[in-house]
């Protein structure tokens, strides 16, 4: 893969996690998971997509192995 | 009595003198942290940390809160529903998995800081916020609170986000979903890099160039080499090149290549091209991995080169540098630009000015930009500057000041 799609790939990646975290996911829990107006999943987003991008990751690098 | 809430951020002292000078010592500077608070009071402002309020029943109430959202992340986890919506937005297997069975462990790590914080704010009740920065998961919150209670929020960003290849593209990246409600930016591209985005997420704020307060001290400057060069240890006859290292934010895509690590590599076999320079290298403020930092040491003393490595003195690094490296677009370059007496290069990002040189990581060509750099004076630097920082005329501590104090509401 490319330098340039790769860098590409992780960007649409980025933006797919950042969409579920700070959209889909809120909208699933509603007011569950708001207090006092402070929305508690988008708030923790900062934590929560590190994570998710290494569990990406793993996923990724194990696929490459696998296949090599 | 006023009560402002600041995050931790030495930048903020002066900033606190005047609007505490101003407003007659009537104001109490509320913060998240017990040692920011003695910083505080050290200079002779009133000031409370938070965690003075969570008593027993505060803290009763915020793991009440904290367990009631674990619980229900909880419920949604066991009936899949995590895994289902991840998996219909796009996700891959193992993210969709790794979020359904882990979010609600996750969250409790987080929650009940949070809901602490909560509390605390609305027992404080401030007039107004100030922050660092208005996306991690401490200052978002606070943010949100504020937006929520209508009270005024100013984030006076602690960095200018530059364009940058690893950050991708406007909203692929957390920096991009700001929630203060005030911000305080440093020149025209920082405005509009905000405007661009409180427009896409539909959200309300006032965004004023001030400068910022960080560049103050390098308004008028006057760069002493012969100083540095002694306070440094280096010949004041040989030519000196600095390089910046920047560090890896796993919130985007610059933590999930090796970059970083290339680009050094490339460093350190230019400096075994040219004994005639002095090196240094530096580490980024913000890079507390004391692992890589070793291990950066160790791969430079295996150069068999005199390679300085030091992670402080900035100004002084930047009064005798004849060239200043960094790794992608860093905001160590527009330090630099005030200082005006380096050549600017950069590895691995589109130049943020026709001024800075734009590599990528190859000795070759660091080499060559080495060479021409100590040919050629550095350029002017004025339009760098002007685009990012307001001509840096030193009076953003002085402005942003100001704007608080308008904030705040008026005491008959």
């Amino acid at each position: 893969m490319s330098e340039d799609n790769m860098l590409q790939e992780f960007s649409d990646t980025n933006q797919i996690h950042l969409m579920l975290i700070m959209d889909k996911l809120p909208r699933l829990f509603g007011e569950a998971t708001i207090i006092d107006g402070v929305n508690l999943i988008e708030c923790a987003a900062y934590d929560i997509i590190q994570h998710i991008n290494h569990a990406f990751l793993n996923e990724r690098l194990a696929g490459e192995l696998n296949n090599a | 009595m006023h009560n402002i809430f600041v995050s931790p951020d030495q930048r903020f002292l002066p900033i606190m003198r005047i609007v505490n000078d101003a407003l007659h010592n009537d104001v109490v500077f509320w913060t998240l942290t017990q040692d920011f608070c003695e910083v505080i009071k050290n200079v002779d402002l009133k000031s409370e940390c938070i965690a003075s309020l969570i008593d027993a029943p505060a803290r009763n109430d915020a793991t009440r809160m904290a367990s009631a959202i674990v619980s229900n992340i909880s419920k949604a986890s066991q009936r899949n529903d995590i895994y289902n919506v991840a998996k219909n937005s796009g996700a891959t297997i193992a993210v969709a998995r790794w979020l359904n069975d882990n979010l609600d462990t996750f969250m409790y790590n987080s929650v009940p800081n949070i809901a602490a914080i909560i509390v605390s704010l609305n027992k404080i009740k401030p007039e107004l916020i100030i922050v660092h920065n208005d996306v991690d998961t401490v200052m978002k919150p606070i943010c949100q609170w504020g937006r929520t209670h209508s009270i005024p929020t100013l984030h006076v960003p602690h960095a200018i986000y530059l364009p940058n290849a690893g950050r991708g593209p406007v909203m692929s990246d957390i920096h991009d979903f700001a929630m203060a409600t005030h911000v305080a930016a440093g020149g025209p591209f920082q405005a509009n890099w905000y405007k661009e985005r409180y427009d896409l997420l539909k959200l309300g704020a006032q965004i004023r160039i001030t400068g910022l307060p960080q560049y103050d001290r390098l308004a008028n400057v006057h760069p002493d080499r012969e100083r540095s060069c002694k306070l440094l240890s280096l010949d004041t006859r040989k030519p000196i090149v600095v390089y910046f290292p920047s560090w890896s934010q796993d919130t985007n895509i610059l933590g999930c290549h090796n970059g970083l690590e290339e680009a050094f590599a490339a460093f350190l076999e230019t400096t075994k091209r040219l004994p005639e320079c002095q090196f240094i290298f530096s580490a980024h403020p913000n890079d507390r991995n004391e692992g890589l930092i070793k291990q950066r040491i160790e791969q430079a003393k295996a150069t068999g080169m005199p390679i300085l490595f030091c992670p402080g003195h900035l100004d002084v690094m930047l009064s005798c540098a004849d060239v200043a490296i960094s790794y992608g677009n860093s905001n160590v370059l527009l330090e630099a630009a005030c200082v005006r007496t380096a050549r600017l290069i950069e590895i691995g990002d589109p130049p943020i000015a026709p001024e800075v040189i734009a590599l990528g990581a190859n000795p070759d060509e660091i080499e060559a930009a080495i060479r021409t750099s100590l040919r050629q004076s550095p350029p002017n630097y004025n339009g760098l500057i002007n685009k990012y920082l307001v001509q840096n005329g030193g009076t953003a501590t002085r402005k942003i000041s100001d704007w608080i104090l308008s904030l705040l509401p008026k005491v008959e």
